[in-house]
């Protein structure tokens, strides 16, 4: 994979989620209040606290069945705006997908990364647009064809018509996602070669700290819980445009340690084994022997004991680095039970239990040598990892959808959402921007709020641009230089304060998990993901039904 | 309004309808193959050659991309040229090649995009491979990629030449290439092994491969109305020539002396394409055409002089003549080819290779000397027949190599190199590069 896998704080963002929302609830009901009290004195009031009570009246007497009855509704308007022609669509896509898939390279494990990503592609892209046209345009057209009397004149209450709608648009996803997941399941399955279908898995990694140590074998003690960039990436850099991996050099004493801390060795002895699976990537200074691959060697310590005399080490026998590829064989190393190395220093044949003495305690480092001198090893944190027993590939593939699922859902409650207060055409809009501000350019929001995106904000940069500034250039103090920059960090702060309003869309994206063999992680993609579309469910739950409660049913 | 207006309205509409169907039934009405079938368009796109059927072989994924893209098909290939960039940096190989695939659906006529990612693939992306096999592997993806764009755009040579480059020299001169011409031959990929089918289904060297494609760049570029823009004709036209120069080098270089006569005649067929094809053939000058294969009697010149009614003087064709061997060093070319068919310059490459193994890979020394001693007495020969020939590297540094090792070997039996020994006045002339080599040999060897 070419991007970290970081796990995510439940605890830490529930607490984030409940800051915000309580302070923004507070704010608005303060903000409520005192327009009330401004307009009509103390009967303003009265009718305030009278709308908090009718609003908690129609939480407690919500009723399942009418929003069930106005999901079905939904289900129907949605059928008979052909939405299911979506269907259509996917099976012609399907069809002749072949036609640009099957030329692709020649090798059979890179060609599942292809398949994979196509139908998962195809798959949110068909469906996302039609769900976020349907929702958009549902209530601002019932409003106008005054369809939506029929409804409210009834004893239906406005948090039930947005559940409803919420309900009804979601079961409708819902159906149109589980029949092309299933479909576009059997045709993956179907179409990748026999050669690769034993690289349809859903790998279970588990992933250490990694620190690195000099030439000289002076190690950082630094992990990857610190934020110092510096220190972190300590490995050396080859020059290469991409600087996911850093290097270490062969025939010195530079290494590269995996911490692997509290490993479940019950689970593993269960197993009867143990796979490292690495993913390096070589780098030649000199031609060297271009028979041969960059030979490479993994040491095991155990982290038991006081002093680094005591502690077991096990080096594993040398193997070739096969990088780039695609075929587990080629780069998992499998311990069984008994393991039998030559010491370090002695040269002596030794046998030890893999569960009893090199995985006693759970704690262990994988200590990573390159072999060939002048020459370079690449890794990242996520390029070794304990290899648990594999998942099916269904699991993986079902969490990616489950994923698309997601993103669904936030899409419904988004546009049900801005359709309760803005006609379709804006509430499509508006849902469309939230999408593309939170997918595209969530980076480039935390960067001008956290400071470190270059050129400043967005008067300093129009002044660079005003003037031809390079953004690496320092901007000349002048007089006018510490006001721009004050009403830049006024600007800046209000950013600050609607980041947080756009969903972090990196989260739902599980394809590259799902492509690369990867079951999709529980705590570093689903259950954000799970977090962030419940962290917008309550919010757009209470802005639609405060909005269809003010709202005039009669508008135009 | 009321029921007969707007009857009378519909039957305007379908007047004004069929109407402007007419010309456009005139004049885009397809042809049926023939000449001057069809509509105006139809046979406009016939006498101008651009009917997508004229350019290449028409793949149905590209048509249906760009129908169904309408006029977006630049945004979309921007956009995927972006993506491929990413890619390559991100080493998503296999990303890389599906994205490629999807420009080339889209702009399947562009021939610097098949130049381009065929070369990325071909260069770049085996480069960033450790194992030599994997390397080999994106050689082929990028051979293969050139020649689809020269099966989509048959008018196109330099997709041709391009497609024979890389089979050529990519895969003779890479420094990998004794492995490349060996997997050309029997493929590691290639389940029961064998050369890979879509690149060599006949089992063939890689230049004679390879010298196929750039005669099939010549053919095409000798059409009319075609021109490429890659070399100078005189240059172009000569690589089928130059292939089969490289496919006759690579007995010597690789050291395959067991069948002398298949040597002898690669080098008989170089010389003899080399005089009657490219050397015959007529490139325009500033002074008219001019061949460069032209005998004692400058008979071709003249015959050229007076079919051209004789605009340009004999002199002034001779000048072109030597300008454009020169250009193309066709001189030496010649005298190459016709030196390295003898039997004793094979014997002299042959001693010369023998000597230099029985020194470096086994340490016998007595051969070596014997082998090399008699390698340089037979380049002696040939040189005083053909002394041009000392001005080519590659040929000067096999006999001052040659003289190194020689030296070395009676070093080793701890005697004096004596003062006289063949190729002396060479080892004098190129004293540099004679110290050069001896001092890579100390390096290498000691002493």
């Amino acid at each position: 994979m070419s991007f970290d896998v970081v796990n995510y704080s439940f605890l830490e963002g529930l607490a984030h989620f409940a800051k915000i929302f309580l302070v923004l609830l507070a704010v608005l009901s303060i903000g409520g209040l005192l327009v009330s009290l401004s307009r009509d004195g103390v009967a303003g009031a009265k009718r305030f606290g009278a709308a908090w009570g009718a609003a908690f009246y129609d939480l407690f007497h919500t009723s399942f069945r009418r929003i069930w009855a106005i999901a079905l509704l939904t289900w129907k308007e949605a059928t008979r705006k052909k939405a299911l022609f979506v269907f259509v669509v996917f099976a012609i896509l399907i069809m002749f997908a072949g036609w640009f898939l099957r030329n692709s390279v020649d090798r059979a494990d890179l060609q599942v990364k292809n398949y994979v990503s196509f139908v998962l592609t195809s798959i949110s892209w068909l469906t996302l647009p039609v769900i976020l046209l349907l929702c958009c345009w549902g209530l601002p057209t019932d409003i106008k064809n005054r369809s939506l009397h029929t409804v409210v004149t009834k004893p239906v209450r406005k948090q039930e018509v947005v559940l409803g709608r919420f309900l009804g648009y979601t079961l409708v996803g819902t159906v149109v996602l589980a029949v092309m997941g299933t479909i576009g399941y059997f045709w993956t399955v179907g179409n990748v070669p026999e050669s690769a279908q034993s690289e349809l898995i859903g790998r279970v990694p588990i992933y250490g700290d990694m620190s690195f140590s000099n030439r000289q074998g002076n190690r950082s003690i630094i992990t990857l819980d610190d934020n110092d960039e510096d220190e972190r990436s300590a490995g050396i850099n080859v020059g290469d445009i991409w600087e996911y991996r850093s290097y270490i050099e062969g025939g010195t004493k530079s290494r590269t340690f995996y911490d692997f801390k509290n490993i479940d060795v019950d689970k593993l002895r269960q197993a009867g084994e143990m796979r490292l699976e690495y993913n390096f990537e070589a780098f030649r200074s000199h031609k060297g022997d271009m028979d041969k691959r960059l030979l490479c060697r993994l040491t095991i310590v155990n982290q038991q004991g006081e002093n680094e005399d005591e502690k077991l080490r096990v080096p594993l026998p040398i193997f070739e680095v096969k990088e780039f590829s695609n075929r587990s064989t080629d780069k998992t190393i499998t311990l069984e039970e008994t393991v039998t190395y030559n010491e370090e220093g002695t040269n002596e044949v030794k046998t030890v239990n893999l569960f009893d003495d090199v995985l006693a305690g759970g704690d262990i480092t994988v200590e990573v040598q390159c072999l060939d001198p002048g020459q370079f090893l690449g890794m990242a944190r996520p390029d070794l990892y304990i290899r648990l027993p594999d998942s099916s590939f269904a699991s993986t593939y079902f969490r990616g959808v489950f994923g698309i699922w997601l993103q669904m859902v936030l899409i419904v409650v988004l546009g049900v959402t801005a359709s309760t207060f803005v006609k379709g055409p804006v509430a499509t809009l508006l849902t469309f921007g939230m999408l593309a501000v939170g997918a595209g350019l969530r980076d480039l929001m935390s960067g001008l709020v956290q400071g470190t995106q270059e050129g400043g904000g967005p008067f300093e940069s129009a002044y660079r641009m005003f003037m031809h500034m390079n953004p690496t250039v320092e901007v000349d103090a002048g007089p006018l230089t510490p006001i721009m920059h004050v009403v830049d960090s006024a600007a800046i702060g209000f950013l600050w304060t609607v980041q947080h309003l756009f969903p972090e869309f990196k989260y739902f994206n599980m394809t590259s998990y799902v492509a690369n063999g990867f079951l999709v992680p529980w705590r570093a993609s689903l259950l954000p993901s799970i977090a962030v579309t419940l962290a917008f469910v309550i919010p757009c739950l209470i802005l639609g039904y405060v909005a269809m409660k003010s709202r005039e049913m009669e508008a135009k | 309004m009321t029921r007969i207006s707007s009857q009378h309205r519909k039957l305007v509409y379908l007047v004004a309808i069929i109407l402007l169907l007419a010309p456009i039934v005139i004049l885009g009405a397809p042809g049926d193959g023939s000449e001057r079938s069809g509509g105006k368009l139809s046979r406009m796109r016939d006498q101008y050659d651009l009917g997508e059927t004229s350019l290449g072989n028409v793949d149905p994924a590209s048509a249906t991309m760009n129908l169904v893209l309408l006029g977006l098909r630049g945004i979309a290939s921007n956009m995927l040229w972006q993506q491929a960039v990413v890619q390559k940096d991100q080493k998503d190989w296999a990303g890389l090649k599906a994205t490629v695939d999807s420009i080339v659906l889209l702009q399947p006529h562009f021939r610097q995009v098949w130049e381009f990612q065929g070369w990325n693939l071909a260069y770049n992306v085996s480069a960033e491979w450790d194992g030599v096999e994997d390397r080999y592997q994106w050689v082929k993806e990028g051979a293969k990629f050139m020649m689809e764009g020269a099966d989509r755009n048959h008018k196109y040579p330099e997709l041709y030449w391009e497609s024979g480059r890389i089979l050529g020299q990519k895969i003779g001169r890479a420094d990998e290439r004794k492995y490349f011409r060996e997997f050309f031959l029997d493929d590691p990929f290639q389940e029961g092994g064998g050369p890979d089918p879509e690149l060599n289904k006949d089992g063939k060297d890689n230049y004679l491969v390879a010298k196929d494609w750039f005669l099939a760049a010549n053919e095409v570029e000798a059409q009319p109305g075609i021109s490429q823009s890659r070399l100078a004709p005189v240059l172009f036209r000569s690589y089928p020539v130059r292939s089969q120069i490289d496919y006759a080098d690579t007995f010597q270089q690789e050291g395959k002396f067991d069948e002398i006569g298949r040597i002898q005649e690669a080098w008989e067929v170089a010389f003899d394409e080399l005089r009657s094809d490219w050397g015959s053939e007529r490139f325009m000058t500033p002074k008219g055409w001019i061949v460069m294969e032209v005998d004692q009697d400058q008979d071709v010149l003249k015959a050229i002089i007076a079919e051209e009614d004789g605009a340009f003087s004999l002199s002034e064709k001779e000048e072109w003549v030597d300008r454009r061997q020169k250009m193309a060093n066709y001189r030496y070319w010649r005298t190459r080819c016709l030196v390295e068919s003898r039997p004793e310059t094979i014997q002299a490459h042959k001693d010369l290779w023998e000597g230099k193994r029985a020194f470096i890979d086994r340490g016998d020394i007595e051969t070596a000397e014997t082998k090399i001693f008699s390698g340089l007495q037979g380049m002696e020969k040939v040189l005083a027949e053909f002394p041009e020939l000392e001005m080519e590297s590659s040929f000067r540094e096999e006999c001052l190599k040659g003289i190194v090792l020689w030296r070395g070997a009676k070093q080793a039996k701890g005697e004096e190199p004596p003062e006289d020994f063949p190729l002396k006045y060479l080892w004098n002339r190129y004293s540099a590069e004679a110290s050069e080599y001896t001092m890579l040999f100390r390096s290498l060897y000691g002493g």
